[in-house]
C-alpha cells in the first residue's frame, strides 16, 4: 500500500483543515481516493463544481465584510475556512456568515445593509476543491471578452 | 490566564471608574471609552462594569494561558487570532496557546479587550481600575508590561451558538452624533452644556466655542485634551478658588486654548469653566487622535439625559441579543 493507516489519518486531518472534500494519490497500479463524509452529504444538494450558495441562518441587515470597515470583500477575495466573510445585523448584534471552507468569494448576491430572512441566499463561494475549476472558467471568460 | 508578550507603556486594566471619593481628591479613572468597554462584557454577558485592558498605544501582543472567551472593542486594531483576521467589536473563543495580536488603528485611538469574567485584579476602593498618577489598583497600580500574567474572574462556562463568534454595530454606527452646522466629514461633534463662567466670556469667545474647529493638540491623554483654536477670552479677569471638577468639563486657562478634563483630570481645578461635553459623549473624545478636529454643539440637560438612555438601552439590547448567542455548559458536564 501507498500509505500507511496513520499517514491516511493525517491526511484526512490536513483535508478537513484545508477545506478539501476529496482527493485522488495513484501510484503505479495502487490508487487511493479518499472522500469526506461531510462532503458526501453536501454534494447530494450541489453539484461538485457548482459554487456554494451561502443562506442567511439569521433574519437581519446583511453586510458583506463589516459595517465599520468599508468596503465590501472583493470578487475572487479568498477566505479560509472560519473566517467571517459578512455579517448580518439583528440590532445591535452581529451574527457572522463564515466561510464553509477555504476557498473565494465568487458572487454577492445581496446588497450591503439589504434586510434579508433565514434562508436568503447572501453569496456564491468556491471551496478550495472547485476554486481550480471557478478560475479557469474566469480566466477562459476573459479570454473570450 | 492572559501573558502579556509585548505592550508599549500606557496600556492599563481599566472598569468603569472609582466613584464617590472625589472628595477626597480621587478621580474616577477607568476606560477612556466607556461604552466601548460596556459594550465588550454585554457581549461575554460580564456584569457591565468588570475590567478589562485598555489599549492606547500598539502593536501590542498577547496569549491566552487558558481557553476562554474574549471580546475586542473600541478602535478598530485590526485583531488577529493566531494570525487570522477578526472583524472589529468582537466576541471569539480562544484556546489556551493562541495569540493575539493587536495593531495600531487607522481611525480611532483606544481599543478594549474583556474576558468572560472580567479581568481578576483586587478593587481598591471599589474599583479595578489603574489610578496610574498614585499607583494604586490595576495591575499592580502601573500599566502592563511584558510578561506580566492576568487571571480572569470564575464564571459561568458557556459554548458559542456560532463558531466564527459573535458581535456588537461599533458605537460610532449604532449612535448617531449630534449635528453641527459647520462640521466636516470627519470633524467629531460633541454635545456640551454652558458651565458656571460661560458669561464671564466675550461674545467672540462665546460664538467661537459653538462655531470654531477646535483641534486636538499632541498634547491630550487620559488626562485631558488640550485644544488649539481661537484664543478664548473673559471680559474681566476675577480670580477663582479651586472647585470640584468632573470629567468632561472645558476649562480654559489663561493661555486661551481650552482643555477637556478627562478620565484622570484632576478632582479640582482653578481654572473658569467655558463648557461641559456630556457624559454621553465623553467616548468620543476617546476615540479622537491628536490633529482630530472637534466641534461643539450647545445641548440641554433634557437632551443630554436622553443621550444617556440611547446609550443604555444600545448596550442592553446588545446584552440580550448577545445572551441568546450563549449556551450555558453545565460544570459536570464540562
Amino acid at each position: 500500500m501507498i500509505l500507511a493507516a496513520d499517514d491516511i489519518a493525517r491526511l484526512v486531518e490536513h483535508m478537513r483543515g484545508l477545506g478539501v472534500a476529496e482527493i485522488e494519490i495513484a501510484d503505479g497500479d495502487e490508487m487511493l481516493r479518499v472522500v469526506l463524509p461531510e462532503a458526501m452529504e453536501q454534494s447530494a444538494h450541489t453539484t461538485a463544481s457548482a459554487p456554494t450558495i451561502i443562506a442567511a441562518t439569521a433574519c437581519g441587515l446583511f453586510f458583506p465584510g463589516h459595517p465599520a470597515r468599508g468596503t465590501a470583500p472583493s470578487i475572487g477575495a479568498r477566505f479560509e475556512a472560519g473566517e467571517v466573510m459578512g455579517v448580518i445585523a439583528v440590532g445591535p448584534l452581529l451574527r457572522p456568515v463564515a466561510a464553509p471552507a477555504a476557498g473565494a468569494l465568487t458572487r454577492l448576491l445581496c446588497e450591503p445593509g439589504q434586510r434579508v430572512d433565514f434562508g436568503t441566499p447572501l453569496l456564491a463561494f468556491a471551496p478550495l476543491r472547485s476554486l481550480r475549476t471557478y478560475e479557469s472558467e474566469r480566466t477562459s471568460d476573459e479570454d473570450r471578452s | 490566564m492572559i501573558e502579556m508578550l509585548e505592550t508599549p507603556p500606557l496600556n492599563s486594566i481599566q472598569d468603569l471608574g472609582r466613584l464617590g471619593w472625589r472628595c477626597h481628591g480621587i478621580g474616577r479613572s477607568g476606560a477612556m471609552d466607556r461604552v466601548a468597554l460596556a459594550a465588550a462584557n454585554a457581549l461575554l454577558g460580564n456584569e457591565e462594569g468588570a475590567a478589562g485592558i485598555e489599549f492606547q498605544l500598539f502593536p501590542a501582543r498577547l496569549r491566552f494561558r487558558a481557553d476562554t472567551v474574549f471580546a475586542i472593542t473600541g478602535a478598530d486594531c485590526a485583531p488577529r487570532l493566531d494570525g487570522h483576521l477578526l472583524p472589529p467589536w468582537w466576541a471569539m473563543a480562544a484556546k489556551e496557546g493562541q495569540e493575539l495580536m493587536l495593531s495600531p488603528p487607522r481611525d480611532g485611538l483606544r481599543s478594549y479587550l474583556a474576558v468572560v469574567g472580567g479581568v481578576d485584579v483586587p478593587p481598591v476602593l471599589g474599583s479595578r481600575s489603574t489610578q496610574m498618577r498614585d499607583g494604586f489598583g490595576g495591575h499592580a497600580g502601573r500599566a502592563l508590561v511584558a510578561g506580566d500574567r492576568l487571571a480572569a474572574l470564575p464564571a459561568q462556562p458557556f459554548t458559542m451558538r456560532d463558531r466564527g463568534g459573535h458581535g456588537a454595530l461599533p458605537a460610532l454606527q449604532a449612535l448617531a452624533a449630534a449635528a453641527h452646522d459647520s462640521a466636516s466629514a470627519g470633524e467629531i461633534v460633541l454635545r456640551a452644556i454652558a458651565a458656571a463662567e460661560y458669561g464671564q466670556f466675550d461674545e467672540a469667545s462665546r460664538a467661537s466655542l459653538w462655531k470654531a474647529p477646535w483641534k486636538v493638540t499632541s498634547q491630550s491623554n487620559r488626562q485631558g485634551y488640550r485644544l488649539a483654536g481661537n484664543v478664548l477670552q473673559r471680559t474681566e479677569l476675577v480670580e477663582m478658588r479651586s472647585h470640584g471638577i468632573v470629567p468632561g468639563v472645558i476649562q480654559v486657562p489663561p493661555s486661551g486654548q481650552p482643555i477637556i478634563q478627562l478620565a484622570d483630570g484632576n478632582s479640582a481645578g482653578g481654572y473658569p469653566k467655558i463648557g461641559v461635553v456630556i457624559e454621553a459623549d465623553l467616548w468620543r473624545i476617546a476615540q479622537a487622535a491628536p490633529g482630530n478636529v472637534l466641534r461643539f454643539v450647545s445641548c440641554t440637560l433634557e437632551e443630554a439625559r436622553a443621550a444617556e438612555r440611547e446609550i443604555a438601552s444600545y448596550l442592553a439590547s446588545l446584552r440580550r441579543l448577545a445572551g441568546y448567542c450563549r449556551f450555558p455548559v453545565s460544570e459536570k458536564a464540562a
